[in-house]
């Protein structure tokens, strides 16, 4: 293939060694690779931390060539197809015509594993190779699906290995935990991070002015990917590249949103706060990590210190609350009620 | 021609005159009644008291408030001069607002001489829309309007609330009900023979169903529809035979007084327990009014959440009993206030990925052999980024871009611009 166009994909690493700043986690994963039985997997880190691409080439370092026939990514927050939902529900239904207590009864089946993990757990792998593997993406969305992957992992445990990725271990149900092998992802280190940028601009022949890998750093949490294609973007202006460019291009909309919603419910302006939330929800981020924004949003505020302190103090009440919660949109109201109530205490 | 050029159905089918309407002959009558009286007491000098100068129109949205005023209107030879209520905020922008809008309308009269010196109705819309505590003057704003109108006034709103007693005190109330699941279907059925929309009958049941008396979510509902966008439908389609269960239960749940009852009421209800907490919590805003309540249910659920992820997380179905418990009799005891009775749009809570649907699914997933991401996430970040990148360039350079991009992807670069524009 001739080098992309889009540099994101361009400078995508190949394979798990030229992965970079993961030096330590990749010796670990090659250890585990040259065991007899490799476990099923659980990588938790919050997202853009590069989960995927660990997985991903990690399964292309076992697999060797057989990985594109013997490796499945499947996304849990992928909606299900009308004829997934079809095939599911014409299955989910047993006709009178079959004998039993069961006939002319309808089942519901997990929808998600029924149609697009089990058909692929229950081949074998193919061309000789021992294992296959299955990547899942955003795992806790399965919510209590999970119950029946739980018997998958063990009935095709001869051959099938599941690499489980999520951003909110809290909501991964026990018996999985203890049937995976669980990989922390840290944010890539800095140094790292800087070298592959400054080896990118180099090889673009771009001159970075200022503090442009830290800038990119801090806004994209380290993500190599994003920040790359930031870069790009910002070389199609000029070859010279401006922090203030760069800050145009990072300028992140969910945060604001975030921002905004926190302001909006201290002031009880509740009919905004209901548009804030929709837009926030757009970005499909777990609960976690908009209290996280919410929380350096706080120090914006023009409000005198302690009410800061009020105001991170129920975040974090809410924060841990969410720990033991299966409902986002409970979660939602839950923080906006607070604020609204912290909001009027002061007004 | 794009289909979305068209006018949204609402409005194309909104009804133009109270004989067009459906269901709301009653109250039809008592709003003529009052625009009569109105006029024959100010016709003969008379001094009009506070009650008969203001009418509050209350019911559930989509059930033709805002549309009677104008109908009646259309009947009676008056012109509508509408206020937002969510811009009321003091006397003054009231009084700047009606005159803006009354000599707006005289202008309009000059060049249509038959509006010339028609009477106006003030409709202040959704008085619920004043919310929270600065907007308070808004409230004394329209009491004092209506104290000082030479003009009948109309409000409408969705619920009681405590916060509007004063206008409730100086104005006469009409309660408005939901329409009735035939009345609905029967309209439909109607909008779709017009838009030679062929469409099951039972379909047409079903969004009359789920309507709960909406009228204008039914409408929409149809039009989304024929236009092929799917939202709840593929929910109702999927679990028509559930829908009735959950809406009815929903119904009794919150009718009974004891505790004893309300678990009676769980215990009899044949579809997935590990989410009653999330409908209750999706619907109750409909059926709750009082804020106080709400706030104490709401508590109620997030503790039977809790308990529901322990259950989930560790298996341990012995805390089932507890949870039964929280969401039935932890619910209603919270009920201190009337609540709300009648039929409701029955909402689905979120359950994640269930509910919507791309468009370009074949393209998104092609980009997933690339990118690596969920097509939510391809959507939300890859697209714009890709967008950051072209934005740069002029129209033809973009486009060489483009199918530059779409080559080296092996997608279909029409499909792709569709996106990235
Ligand atoms: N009683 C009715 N008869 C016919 N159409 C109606 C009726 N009620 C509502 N509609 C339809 O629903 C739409 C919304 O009605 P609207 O009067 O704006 O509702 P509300 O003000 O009560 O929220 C209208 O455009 C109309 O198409
Ligand atoms: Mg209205």
């Amino acid at each position: 293939m001739n080098e992309s166009f889009l540099w994101r994909l361009k400078y995508q690493p190949k394979s798990l060694n030229e992965i970079p700043g993961r030096e330590e986690m990749i010796a670990n994963l090659t250890q585990i690779a040259a065991t007899q039985d490799i476990p099923h997997l659980l990588f938790t880190g919050p997202k853009g931390y590069g989960k995927m691409e660990v997985a991903r080439l990690f399964t292309h370092y076992v697999l060797g060539k057989g990985s594109s026939t013997n490796c499945k990514i499947v996304y849990a927050s992928d909606p299900l197809t009308q004829e997934e939902r079809d095939e599911t529900r014409r299955l989910s239904y047993i006709p009178t015509k079959r004998i039993g207590s069961t006939a002319g009864r309808r089942f519901t089946w997990p929808a998600f594993i029924f149609s697009r993990i089990k058909p692929f757990v229950e081949i074998k792998p193919i061309s000789f190779h021992p294992i296959k593997f299955l990547i899942i993406d955003d795992f806790h969305l399965l919510e209590d699906q999970q119950q029946g992957l739980r018997r998958l992992m063990e009935k095709y445990s001869s051959y099938c290995r599941m690499i489980l990725l999520t951003d909110q271990i809290s909501s991964i149900i026990d018996p999985i935990i203890s049937r995976c092998n669980i990989i922390f992802f840290k944010q890539i280190d800095f140094p790292s991070f800087k070298e592959r940028i400054e080896f990118i601009a180099k090889k673009e022949n771009l001159i970075l002015k200022g503090n442009i890998s830290k800038i990119l750093y801090l806004s994209t949490k380290g993500s190599l990917a994003d920040s790359i294609s930031h870069l790009q973007a910002a070389a199609t202006i000029s070859e010279e590249i401006d922090p203030d460019i760069i800050f145009r291009l990072v300028k992140n909309d969910l945060r604001e949103e975030v921002g905004l919603l926190l302001r909006h419910a201290l002031s009880q302006q509740s009919n905004r706060v209901k548009d804030n939330l929709s837009n926030i929800q757009k970005y499909n981020r777990v609960f976690s990590e908009i209290i996280d924004i919410m929380c350096d949003e706080v120090f914006k505020l023009p409000v005198v210190e302690l009410i800061k302190c009020d105001i991170v103090n129920l975040l974090s009440q809410i924060d841990f609350r969410t720990i033991d919660s299966t409902s986002q949109d409970l979660m939602y109201d839950n923080l906006i009620y607070g604020l609204i109530d912290l909001g009027a205490k002061y007004s | 021609m794009k289909k979305s050029q068209e006018l949204p159905w609402v409005e194309k089918y909104r009804p133009k005159n109270t004989k067009e309407m459906v269901g709301f002959s009653t109250n039809i009558k008592k709003i003529k009644d009052f625009i009569k009286n109105f006029e024959e007491q100010q016709n003969a000098g008379r001094k009009i008291r506070g009650s008969q100068k203001a009418i509050l129109l209350e019911g559930p949205p989509g059930i033709g408030k805002t549309t009677v005023v104008y109908a009646v209107a259309n009947d009676l030879g008056y012109s509508v001069v509408e206020m937002n209520a969510s811009d009321i905020r003091t006397e003054n922008a009231i009084v700047e607002t009606l005159e803006e809008s009354i000599s707006s309308t005289d202008l309009l009269s000059y060049l249509m001489p038959e509006k010339l010196n028609r009477k106006k109705i003030i409709l202040i819309d959704e008085v619920d829309g004043i919310s929270g505590k600065s907007d308070r003057g808004g409230v004394k704003a329209i009491v004092s309007l209506i104290k000082k109108t030479k003009n009948p006034i109309i409000l409408t709103c969705n619920f009681y609330d405590s916060k509007f007693k004063s206008l409730y005190d100086i104005s006469t109330k009409i309660p408005c009900r939901s329409l009735q699941k035939a009345t609905i279907s029967n309209l439909l059925k109607e909008i779709a023979e017009k838009e030679n929309l062929k469409v099951d009958d039972e379909i047409v049941e079903a969004i009359a169903m789920n309507s709960g008396g909406d009228m204008r979510s039914a409408i929409n509902d149809l039009q989304a529809l024929s236009q092929g966008v799917f939202t709840d439908m593929e929910f109702l389609d999927m679990h028509r035979d559930i829908q009735e269960k959950i809406f009815s239960f929903l119904q009794s749940m919150f009718e009974q007084k004891t505790i004893r009852k309300a678990r009676d009421i769980l215990s009899n209800i044949d579809f997935d327990y590990k989410i009653i907490h999330k409908i209750i919590h999706a619907n109750m805003k409909a059926v709750i009014l009082d804020r106080k309540d709400r706030k104490e249910i709401f508590n109620t659920l997030l503790d039977a959440d809790n308990l529901m992820n322990q259950i989930m997380t560790r298996m341990d179905f012995s805390l089932l009993s507890y949870f039964f418990d929280l969401v039935s009799g932890g619910v209603i005891v919270s009920v201190t206030q009337t609540i709300s009775k009648g039929y409701k749009k029955f909402k689905m809570p979120n359950l994640g990925n269930l509910r919507f649907r791309f468009t370009g699914e074949t393209l998104l997933e092609e980009l997933q052999n690339f990118f690596y991401k969920s097509k939510l996430d391809i959507v939300n970040q890859i697209i714009p980024q890709i967008n950051e990148i072209l934005s740069i360039y002029d129209e033809p350079t973009r486009n060489k871009r483009l199918v530059q991009i779409a080559t080296e992807l092996d997608i279909n670069s029409a499909e792709l611009k569709k996106f990235v524009n």
